[in-house]
């Protein structure tokens, strides 16, 4: 973890509440493409069951690897599911 | 066990060291008290027993009660039944709707909550009113709950206290990963605890021993601990929103079935005590049951049983409310089997090793009793390696009036419980419990704070516990509490095993420190070779 | 009946690697030198032994899951490791 002052504030930023924020969209967000499976509910139970694990696996990564290349991966992987849910969202109010 | 680069390595030693400092003490907490509300069900049987032990959780008659109380509330609180056991085998039926909380921002359930003697079939307690004032009548079950309530969000008013308690999960799962990932001999350390008069080796040996071994189930506490907070906190209403735009009905009949239409025809309701009958013939006991819509035609029953014998999911059975007739077993979540159902059923009996009655409770009461070793082992480790900065000395003192000051509350609690039933005490229960646990908190912290050798707190504090375990069973006996012959006659085993538990528990922690008085205060140093500490 | 027999074999496998196992009684005799009394008849196991005695301990575990024996499964689990916990403690504490 080391680097310049900057680095570490950013670092710290990104594996604490940015993660999080992180999780809490991946979470909603696969609900939407995961299949629903025969009984309707796998789609959004197991995001739910999964989120320690979703959590655990972003915030080990967000600090373990080069922060640049962390810092891009969490974004990508957030904006893709924040505009499925947004797409869905404006889907649902036509 | 792992082979890191020396960076990683160490980034995981400061997240495990850091991650202890900020959460550890709070860890401990939520830990401690978990590990003990695994017999919350148990703690409250010996607390507040009747005579003689109950032979079924749910005896025949069971029908007869429910219907004598369904004539006695008001029609709008038939909408919704829940009917469970508490202290001593004590029927609980809360008949309810769900109402508009004052603040107008959330539904509350308001309805007429009976207590049953489930052997006479007689109401002792009938209780009206919104679910916050209900509870803060109600004595039967208390000392459970206020125990549970720590572990859960710890005290704190929700989403807040679930937040909490869900980082604290996760910060966990932190420290199983990081402690695995960077120790380097995991088996072959498994067995070496070497100690040398307390110092930083003795300690770490403590702290890494402990936790190899309980490090699978940390693990899986860590996960289901915090799946169960922050699905409630904030999990749950994030996938309402997304997945069903909001709509909490939809999701609500998604999960658990389309209501059958409305249909608030008056018929009769069939013998819950046959339906009972039946999910004892197929080998279970009862654990609760539910009944929507009392005496209607679209009126629905279900029965949860506990796990039979080698079951680890636990269950739930239909009944057609007129025929009484079983539908049979209905999934945890949605119409038919499902992964996600499955997942969910499955965090149930990990969390709370509640699937093979004392057997599995024992075994999860010892792993959690692990667990809260493991936190202080590794914040007095950590205290140890700088014990030249005399600002860790503080952190050293929290975590000894944490250690052994938090128990001592709880002990205080529960004597405040058993007062106010006796009499003795007056007013409502729980706020007499918050205020013993709060003073006796209070005053092992100044001790904490003032005495001089650190040594001497931890000495203060342990033969107060030890004293304090020994006296709440005392005071149980004094109180007129059921003795041990006719606890033992009437079949009251939690509360002969609890007792003897708190006097064991109470005698062990004297003789420690009884032994560490006659001890001498430092044993010779030996110089330990290529033993040395393996961390950086 | 299968869970007692798996955690006596697992209990049996750890008590068997607890009472030889090398480092503890390199500590061991390192104390005697200073005047404790040393471990008497326990030499440290072989490699190889090791191996096979840890296999054992995990052996019924890997039999009741695949049997489907779920419940039994967490329960030998737990109960072997606070047994393998216990059991270092104890021999610790006691020369």
């Amino acid at each position: 973890m080391a680097g310049t002052r900057t680095e570490k504030i950013w670092r710290f930023v990104l594996a604490g509440p940015l993660v999080l924020l992180a999780t809490l969209i991946i979470m909603a967000g696969s609900s939407l493409w995961l299949p629903e499976g025969q009984a309707q509910v796998n789609n959004f139970v197991i995001p739910v069951v999964l989120l320690p694990a979703i959590w655990a696996v972003l915030f080990f990564y967000s600090v373990l690897d080069r922060l640049g290349r962390a810092s891009v991966v969490i974004f990508i992987l957030t904006a893709v599911h924040a505009a499925l849910i947004a797409q869905h969202l404006l889907q649902a109010q036509q | 066990m792992l082979k890191l680069q020396q960076k990683t390595t160490q980034t995981m030693l400061a997240l495990h060291g850091w991650g202890a400092v900020i959460f550890g003490l709070l860890l401990y907490w939520v830990i401690l008290t978990g590990t003990i509300a695994v017999f919350a069900d148990d703690i409250n049987d010996w607390a507040s027993p009747l005579p003689a032990a109950i032979t079924e959780t749910f005896p025949l008659g069971t029908d007869a009660m429910l219907r004598k109380a369904a004539a006695d509330v008001a029609p709008e609180y038939l909408d919704e039944l829940i009917v469970f056991a508490t202290a001593g085998g004590r029927i609980r039926a809360f008949f309810h709707t769900h109402a508009e909380a004052e603040d107008g921002e959330h539904p509350e359930e308001k309805g007429v909550l009976f207590v049953f003697d489930p052997e006479s079939g007689d109401i002792l307690q009938r209780f009206e009113g919104t679910q916050s004032e209900i509870e803060a009548q109600s004595h039967y079950g208390k000392l459970g709950h206020f125990l549970v309530e720590w572990h859960v969000q710890l005290h704190v008013p929700s989403p807040w206290g679930l937040m909490l308690t869900g980082i604290l999960g996760l910060s966990l799962l932190v420290a199983c990963v990081s402690g695995f990932a960077m120790h380097r001999h995991l088996i072959k350390d498994a067995f070496l605890r070497r100690r040398r008069g307390g110092d930083v080796l003795s300690h770490k040996d403590a702290h890494v021993m402990a936790s190899t071994w309980n490090l699978p189930f940390a693990f899986i506490l860590a996960f289901t601990g915090s799946f169960y907070s922050l699905a409630g906190a904030f999990a749950i209403p994030a996938i309402a929103m997304v997945a069903f735009g909001g709509d909490q009905e939809k999701l609500i009949e998604t999960v658990q079935g389309l209501p059958p239409a409305e249909d608030p025809r008056p018929a009769e309701m069939a013998n819950i005590d046959t339906m009972l009958e039946d999910v004892r013939a197929a080998g279970h006991r009862t654990r609760f049951l539910t009944v929507d819509h009392w005496g209607r035609q679209d009126a629905r029953i279900s029965v949860f049983p506990w796990q039979a014998e080698g079951e680890l999911l636990p269950k739930g059975y239909a009944f057609d409310a007129q025929t009484g007739e079983n539908l049979g077993e209905k999934p945890a979540l949605g119409q038919s089997p499902s992964l996600g159902s499955d997942l969910v059923a499955l965090m149930g009996p990990l969390h709370f090793g509640n699937f093979a009655g004392w057997l599995s409770k024992t075994v999860w009461f010892a792993l959690g009793f692990a667990g809260a070793y493991v936190c202080i082992s590794g914040l007095t480790l950590w205290v140890k390696r700088r014990e030249q900065q005399k600002t860790w000395q503080y952190l050293l003192r929290a975590t000894l009036w944490s250690a052994w000051g938090l128990p001592l509350a709880l002990v205080a609690a529960a004597a405040a419980y058993l007062l106010q039933q006796a009499g003795v005490l007056a007013g409502a229960v729980e706020p007499l419990m918050f205020k013993a646990f709060g003073l006796c908190l209070a005053l092992s912290g100044i001790l904490a704070g003032i005495v001089r050798r650190v040594t001497g707190v931890r000495r203060i504090l342990v033969i107060s516990l030890g004293l304090g375990l020994c006296a709440l069973v005392a005071l149980r006996l004094l109180l007129g509490g059921p003795g041990w012959v006719s606890a033992a006659t009437g079949g009251l085993t939690a509360v002969v095993v609890l007792d003897v538990a708190l006097l064991l528990g109470g005698a062990w922690l004297l003789r420690r420190e009884w032994r560490k008085t006659l001890a001498l205060p430092e044993e010779p140093l030996i110089d330990t070779g290529d033993m040395e500490v393996n961390t950086p | 009946m299968m869970l007692l027999l798996s955690i006596v074999v697992s209990a049996l496998s750890v008590t068997a690697l607890a009472l030889r196992d090398p480092k503890r009684l390199r500590w061991r005799q390192k104390l005697a030198r200073h005047g404790a009394s040393p471990a008497k008849g326990f030499s440290p196991l072989p490699q190889r032994q090791r191996r096979w005695l840890l296999t054992a301990m995990l052996v019924p575990g890997v039999l009741l899951a695949l049997a489907g024996m779920w419940a039994s499964l967490m329960l030998w689990l737990g109960a072997s490791l606070i047994y393998g916990w216990l059991l270092s403690e104890v021999l610790a504490s006691r020369p």
